[in-house]
């Protein structure tokens, strides 16, 4: 994984951890890699690695069993919350995109489908 | 947890170590960045008893830079610096003579996954080769400190990311690790904490994550404002 | 201890071998020409084998003081200051190595020594009276009797006289690269301090022998052999205080 070294990447790891979440390779419940692993897994420092889980588990994504490791959360809410919440991030920049370069809504929603067609998603 | 208090060493005239103190404490990545001849390897070769300091104390866990310490830092030069009669084999055998903290059967690995071979000759490795063994022999020490200075120079691109890894998986829990190199790009995301050395002296140190939350810069963009 | 002494044999067996391989060289012609009766080649022999004796220890002895000063110098002392010992540790290791090695050479080249003059006396009946008379002919001139004892004596003089021109080469050295490593020239300045600290042990020798009053030359020998071991003692120590107030590698 490539890091932007300007960012904390520990956030960086919650983002693809979120991602993969959120597409359906993590399950909900899932065990995750004890932080050792999940350093020598992101390539990253331990440390970093630890103060990955403690802000997943501050945001309710995971959740801590003593003596068993790391768990997914089991609430699908979070899903969709975690789903929306990148939807929106997504929408963001491109809408902060389109301003820049000058398009009105109804033009970009126009622009949207035609694109959304073409790329057969 | 190694302490220095006002560590200063002279050359001739000049101070290759002016006047530092830092604590490098447990379960910790460090990153020791700057120039050549900002003193990071003299203070290294301090912390490593090879140098003795002209003024100031160094200990660690309360024991002061000597044969005790020995036995649990792992220092690693920039140069080679083997017996050139000795075979890879023959490394192994001193460093398990010496320090009761090697594991054998780690070097062994560590040796098959970079290509290495027992009986080869150190005389004949190549500059490549050779940084290979050193990471080698000094990964395979379960050692409360490590010290290595410059690990990625001499080898080539793609076997870095190897050597970073063998870094992460291979030092003991709960050891430190401080690492020197120029190579800053390389070292961003496996240390948490950066000391910037300049002319014998630190002139910034601090927890990288925090730099890049607060400053929003990577180590790289403050390394070229420190020294550019 | 033990394992450091181990690593300066292995370092310093060059010298060992090569002497090993003349000696046993010079044996087997040795007593080959005794055999064949080819007397003029067993005195050949016999001669090199007594050079080679001598020349044993400044062999063995540069072996030991050249090793030391590539350890001090080289990036390989890393592997020898890196060990978890203390400077007094290691130098010791080094100092003991080496007196072992000579004494090994000594009982070698004693036992060869004494089995090849056996060998000849028995055969060459004239040359043992030879040798009587000339123990007889020293005993009465100088008063001084060629037995056992004296040269028991004087081997091991010369086995602490080479330990301690040995340390003080050693603290030659370490007061090169350390106090003095600033300068150029290093090797004469080296030869410089050593030749200063023998000259000044010798005087002593001289001063407090006059004193003592010294009557034979068994006690001469034993005098000179204490003498040498508190010199050897002194360098050894003054080397171990210097390397740990200014070693830097």
């Amino acid at each position: 994984m490539r890091y932007e070294n300007d960012r904390p990447i520990y956030l960086q790891v919650i983002e693809d951890i979120s991602r993969r979440l959120v597409q359906g390779e993590l399950i909900l419940g899932e065990k995750l890699p004890s932080v050792r692993e999940l350093a020598v897994q992101y390539q990253i420092n331990p440390n970093t690695a630890s103060r990955v889980y403690k802000e997943m588990e501050s945001r309710g994504l995971c959740y801590t069993k003593r003596g068993m490791g790391t768990f997914i959360t089991e609430d699908s809410g979070m899903i969709k919350k975690l789903q929306s919440e990148m939807a929106e991030e997504c929408l963001d920049s491109f809408l902060q995109g389109m301003k820049a370069i000058g398009i009105g809504l109804d033009e970009m929603i126009q622009l949207l489908r035609e694109q959304y067609a073409k790329e057969d998603l | 947890m190694l302490d220095c208090v006002n560590i200063e060493k002279r050359y001739g005239g000049k101070f290759a170590v002016n006047g530092v103190s830092v604590r490098i404490e447990d379960a910790h990545i460090y990153g020791l960045l700057g120039p050549n001849g900002s003193g990071k390897s003299t203070w290294m070769k301090m912390a490593a008893g090879l140098i003795v300091p002209d003024d100031g104390q160094m200990t660690l866990d309360g024991i002061k830079i000597g044969a005790e310490t020995k036995r649990h830092i792992a220092y690693m030069p920039t140069e080679g610096y083997f017996y050139s009669y000795m075979k890879i084999k023959d490394v192994g055998r001193y460093y398990q003579d010496f320090f009761d903290d090697f594991d054998a059967q780690q070097f062994e690995k560590l040796i098959a996954d970079m290509d290495l071979e027992m009986n080869m000759k150190v005389r004949n490795l190549s500059s490549g080769m050779m940084a290979k063994l050193k990471i080698a022999v000094t990964l395979s020490r379960k050692a409360e400190l490590y010290l290595l200075d410059e690990p990625l120079n001499g080898i080539d691109l793609l076997a870095r990311d190897e050597v970073v890894n063998t870094i992460l998986t291979n030092m003991s829990d709960n050891a430190s690790v401080v690492i020197s190199s120029h190579l800053v790009e390389e070292l961003e995301r496996i240390i948490d904490k950066a000391i910037f050395m300049k002319e014998g002296q630190i002139v910034l140190m601090g927890d990288v994550e925090e730099i890049r939350q607060e400053r929003g810069e990577s180590v790289v963009d403050l390394y070229r404002q420190i020294y550019g | 201890m033990l394992k450091l002494m181990k690593y300066e044999l292995i370092k310093q067996r060059t010298s060992k071998v090569i002497i090993g391989a003349i000696l046993a060289l010079l044996e087997v012609v040795f007593l080959a020409s005794m055999l064949l009766g080819k007397e003029e080649i067993m005195a050949i022999a016999a001669g090199m084998l007594a050079f080679l004796a001598s020349v044993t220890f400044v062999i063995v002895g540069l072996e030991e003081i050249i090793t030391y000063y590539h350890d001090i110098r080289d990036k390989s002392g890393y592997m020898l200051f890196m060990t978890p010992h203390n400077v007094y540790t290691i130098m010791g290791s080094k100092i003991l190595t080496g007196f072992l090695s000579i004494v090994a050479a000594v009982v070698v080249f004693g036992i060869v020594g004494f089995a090849d003059v056996t060998l000849v006396f028995a055969r060459y009946g004239e040359l043992k009276s030879f040798f009587n008379w000339m123990q007889e002919f020293v005993s009465i001139n100088w008063q001084v009797n060629i037995d056992v004892g004296l040269i028991t004596a004087s081997v091991i003089q010369t086995i602490f006289s080479w330990v301690g021109m040995v340390t003080s080469a050693f603290l030659a050295i370490t007061l090169c690269m350390t106090i003095f490593s600033g300068m150029r020239v290093k090797g004469v300045i080296i030869f410089v301090i050593y030749c200063v600290l023998n000259i000044a042990f010798n005087i002593v020798v001289v001063q407090v022998g006059n004193w003592l009053d010294i009557s034979t030359a068994t006690s001469l020998m034993a005098y000179m052999a204490v003498l040498s071991v508190v010199f050897a003692g002194a360098c050894y120590a003054a080397t171990g205080y210097i390397l740990n107030k200014e070693l830097s590698l």
